[in-house]
């Protein structure tokens, strides 16, 4: 009958499953102790040896350690996948780290006693449009007027913060950094010479122009090769030309966040005046100032400032804000008062910064979750060997210390990959946040590294520590006992505790997300009234841009360029300039009050200008070829003037004493002053007169095909003035800065809330693999008794879900509470939208119910036999 | 034959092939059936470990005393069940015999100890 031997051992195989599956069942025979699993035993504890407690000490660490690695090796899977989720935590919080720590930790680079220096603000309490007002920048008059208040006190310095500007060197044009500085600016900042000499008395005057440039050193590395000769080059800027006389010390870049790399004596500073005067008396607001000495005594460098800012002489008999008082402040840009730095984009960069942060630290307790959890997983796989080694007199510290021990092996092995993430991640953030800071050093400093490993070893160890305090409440005999499949219910629940804190922080992190992506898309649909995406433009200067004719005739040659739609004439650019005068209307004996010294804004245009920028014209008619004493107004402005009524034929009267009568004769879509968060302006747009010089061209043009038109634009123009002269811009890329930190903000948010997905699905998918081989033996019961793989999916796909809903209402109740944190970052949507959190619970459902597949999945598919066999 | 129990007292030599056979004069088990019957009608006090059971039950069939078939238990699934032939009878009534009289021995010396 039994012919085959091998039919005959698989016969009996079969016959044994049987029987096993029946006892599962009926829950009949009983666990032979012998047949359980084979975990190889440590080392017993060592017998206290004889010598110090020192070697014994390192003894044990030395035996800890070599079970905690040989533990490791043993598991590679759990090892790696344990130490990668760590990493990403690190990682990310090492990156965000390193960016606040230049914001806000360190001050400027290569500067004697940065602690000894104060930045000085001016505060306004009875500001008419914005009481309390903190405002970075004094004119002259002020400066002076305050550093004479300040003689024989602390010693004070101004700079005219840094931009772009175009130099003609030996070697062509170049762009740089530039700044100009008062002749003590070095001297009070304590900045050293690396060669040649710095700014003094030389260049003191501020009336007499000294045209001598001190670069940085990294301007001097970068464009000068680091050459010694650099001393005496020359460049130019407009006519003058620039003697270089030093090189600054290395690291130093100037106060403001952004790197300087020229340095101008204030003298040669090219403001316009005003009113006829040099800009030097003329109230324009150019100057951050910065004091050394005021030894702590903030309150008297204060009252004696604001006393000399009250004695300043303004042209045409004008009084100080006697209401303004010089708030002393940090030099950390990002600490000053109000969170000054330098721009609104550069405000929101910061507070953006800070709330990344907070998210950081969310994936970083994500991850700790995560890593916590694994870790009871393993050591609920090894409860039996845990419970004989206490059984052999293993003491609980000792235990625990060994527990302890491959949690922190761990978290070196992740920080092994955290520390090249953070730097990684660390220079893609400050690239992404703060293009246009200077980062003294690398992203990866000692500090930032330090950082890093001190969140992982608090992680990693509390996470460590967490199977240990549960081995804790657990007895001997009751590791013994079950060593078989039913594993403790606290280990159960605090595994799906965590995983519901996981999943509860990744809801949070990408319903901000969803929050951000809304204001991006809310922000850039804002019709800022005109065709943002069409719309560039062509400016001329140098000698011969103010030919009279010239704009006409360079209208008429790009208008025949292939993909230029339309060209235009205008005065000012939309959003990016404007000028104002006293403005009376008809039938009214005054005007909407903007405050002292503001007017509507106007724009003297052509009458392509509304065609060509797409302004959409609401009443009335755009302006024909002969209008002179016409205007059309924005409708904000006709409903100001006129409110309830019609605008259209009414008479506007423009400049003191007031002009002739021009005739309202139509109004066009509101724009706005400068900001694409500015609320609608009163804008007024006058004809365009043949006498009319200077301006821009603008263009309508098709944006797909941008990049041959600006060559096109760029041949038709340079040959004739020079490349120097001529900037071709596009609107998009000109409000690119001011979408900026909407773009960052939804995708940095993203970019976290992907990363605390990612691994909140490796805690899912961890967890539920392990809770399902530990039922494999029941597994193998139910496809015994018929089950098919839907059921057992249902199964295991329902228990998942079940704890990951839990999270998901957790983290919906948690982002509720948390959203005004985020909502001045939030442009038309509400920080608890329900579409973002709604979209962030269902993601996480949904990949929380995939990352259980894979477990179910494999359950469906076990072998009844063979798992009741290893029973 | 010795077969050890989990927890129940050692048998004498032979017994659990008696036992078997008792069992399976009733009608035809799988080994699983066969086991529980065995624990049921003892009260607990057999358990027969797998380890024992199949042994037994191998030598039965090769000496022909039972014979054995694939089909189907009321679960559905596949199980061998074991039949008992005419000499496993005959055999049974001979062992039975001897279990009489060797329990009788042991009483007669138990209880005259």
């Amino acid at each position: 009958m039994l012919v085959h031997a091998d039919a005959y051992a698989r016969e009996q195989a079969e016959e044994r499953r049987f029987h096993e599956e029946m006892d599962a069942l009926h829950g009949t025979g009983g666990t032979d102790i012998l047949s359980a699993e084979a975990t190889p035993l440590p080392p017993p504890p060592p017998s206290r040896p004889r010598g110090s407690r020192w070697s014994r000490w390192s003894d044990a660490i030395r035996q800890d350690l070599g079970f905690a690695v040989r533990g490791l090796v043993r598991a590679p899977g759990f090892a790696l996948l344990a130490a990668l989720t760590l990493a990403l935590g690190v990682g990310a919080n090492g990156a965000v780290f390193s960016v606040l720590d230049r914001l806000f930790g360190q001050p400027p680079a290569g500067l004697r006693a940065p602690d000894d220096l104060r930045r000085l603000y001016l505060e306004f309490p009875d500001h008419p449009f914005d009481p309390g007002m903190v405002f970075p920048f004094f004119n002259y008059p002020a400066y002076s007027a305050v550093d004479a208040a300040l003689d024989e006190g602390p010693r004070m310095a101004g700079w005219t913060p840094s931009r772009e500007r175009r130099f003609e060197g030996a070697d062509g044009e170049f762009t740089a950094r530039t700044a100009w500085v008062t002749h003590d600016y070095f001297d009070v900042l304590g900045v050293l010479p690396h060669r040649g000499r710095l700014f003094g008395p030389d260049e003191e005057g501020v009336a007499t122009p000294r045209p001598v440039a001190v670069i940085s050193h990294g301007f001097w590395e970068r464009a000068y090769s680091s050459d010694p000769g650099a001393l005496g080059r020359t460049f130019r800027m407009d006519s003058t030309t620039f003697t270089i006389i030093g090189v600054a010390r290395e690291g130093f870049g100037g106060l403001d966040l952004s790197y300087t790399d020229v340095f101008l004596p204030l003298n040669t500073f090219p403001a316009p005046g005003q009113l006829g005067l040099p800009w030097y008396e003329s109230i324009g607001n150019y100057l951050h100032v910065v004091v050394r000495g005021g030894e702590g005594l903030d309150p008297q460098l204060s009252e004696r400032a604001t006393a000399g800012f009250a004695r300043q002489v303004l042209p045409e008999g004008r009084a100080p804000d006697s209401t303004a008082v010089v708030l002393p402040g940090s030099i950390i840009a990002a600490r000053g008062v109000g969170a000054e730095a330098g721009t609104d984009a550069a405000n929101q960069a910061v507070s953006l910064s800070m709330r990344m942060a907070g998210v950081s630290v969310m994936v970083l307790l994500i991850a700790g979750a995560n890593l916590a959890g694994l870790l009871l997983v393993r050591s609920a796989r090894r409860r039996h060997e845990i419970a004989v080694r206490r059984a052999l007199g293993v003491s609980k510290g000792r235990l625990a210390w060994q527990l302890a021990t491959e949690g922190l092996l761990l978290t070196g092995l992740a920080l092994v990959v955290a520390v090249p993430l953070a730097g990684w991640g660390g220079a893609t953030l400050r690239r992404l946040l703060l293009p246009d800071v200077h980062w003294a050093g690398g992203a990866l400093d000692v500090r930032a590294v330090v950082a890093a490993a001190l969140s992982a070893a608090a992680v990693g160890l509390l996470a460590a520590l967490t199977p240990t305090l549960q081995s804790w409440w657990g007895t001997v005999g009751m590791g013994l006992r079950s060593g078989g499949p039913r594993g403790g219910r606290t280990g159960s629940l605090l595994r799906s505790g965590l995983l519901a804190a996981q999943a509860a922080l990744a809801v949070v992190l990408l319903g901000g997300a969803g929050l951000f992506l809304e204001s991006l898309q809310n922000v850039a649909a804002i019709r800022l009234g005109f065709d943002v995406d069409e719309l560039a433009w062509v400016a001329v200067r140098g000698d011969g841009a103010d030919e009279l004719g010239l704009q006409a005739e360079l209208a008429a040659r790009l208008e025949s360029v292939s993909g230029v739609f339309g060209a235009a004439l205008a005065s000012a650019v939309p959003m990016f300039g404007s000028s104002g005068t006293q403005v009376a209307a008809e039938g009214r004996d005054s005007v909407p009050d903007l405050g002292p010294g503001e007017y509507p804004s106007y724009n003297t245009v052509s009458p392509e200008f509304f065609a060509v920028t797409g302004m959409g014209l609401l009443a009335g008619r755009t302006f024909e070829a002969g209008d002179v004493d016409a205007v059309v107004l924005s409708q904000f402005m006709a409903e100001a003037f006129w409110p309830g009524e019609s605008a259209l034929g009414k008479c506007l009267y423009l400049g003191d004493p007031p002009g002739p009568c021009q005739e309202v004769v139509g109004i066009v879509e509101n724009s706005r002053r400068f900001g694409i968060m500015d609320d609608p302006t009163q804008k007024y747009y006058r004809p365009r007169r043949a006498d009319h010089t200077g301006g821009y061209v603008l263009l309508r043009v098709d944006p797909s095909r941008w990049t041959s038109i600006a060559a096109a634009v760029r041949a038709e123009t340079v040959d004739r003035w020079g490349a120097r002269n001529v900037d071709i811009r596009r609107m998009p890329d000109a409000l690119e800065p001011q979408l900026r930190p909407w773009r960052l903000g939804a995708q940095l948010f993203t970019a976290f809330g992907l990363l605390a997905l990612l691994v909140t699905v490796v805690g899912v998918y961890s967890v539920m693999a392990y809770a399902v081989s530990q039922r494999t033996h029941e597994m193998g019961v139910r496809v015994a008794l018929g089950a098919g793989l839907r059921a057992i999916l249902r199964l295991v796909v329902g228990e998942g879900l079940q704890v990951v809903a839990v999270g998901v209402a957790v983290g919906l109740a948690a982002a509720l509470a948390l959203g005004r944190l985020v909502e001045s970052l939030l442009y038309g949507v509400s920080p608890n939208d329900p579409r973002a959190l709604a979209t962030a619970a269902a993601v996480l459902l949904l990949t929380g119910a995939l990352a259980s597949l894979v477990p179910g999945w494999r359950a469906g598919r076990v072998d009844p036999a063979r798992t009741l066999r290893e029973e | 034959m010795s077969a050890t129990g989990g927890s129940g007292p050692d048998l004498l030599p032979g017994t659990l092939d008696m036992l078997i056979l008792h069992v399976l004069h009733e009608g035809s088990l799988h080994g699983y059936g066969i086991a529980q019957r065995l624990e049921d009608a003892s009260g607990g006090v057999l358990t027969v470990p797998r380890g024992s059971l199949y042994p037994a039950l191998e030598r039965l069939l090769k000496k022909g005393w039972t014979t054995a078939r694939w089909d189907t238990s009321h679960t559905g699934r596949r199980a061998r069940f074991y039949t008992i032939t005419p000499s496993g009878s005959r055999r049974l009534e001979s062992k039975q015999a001897d279990y009489e009289r060797m329990t009788g021995a042991i009483a007669r010396v138990m209880s005259g100890a």
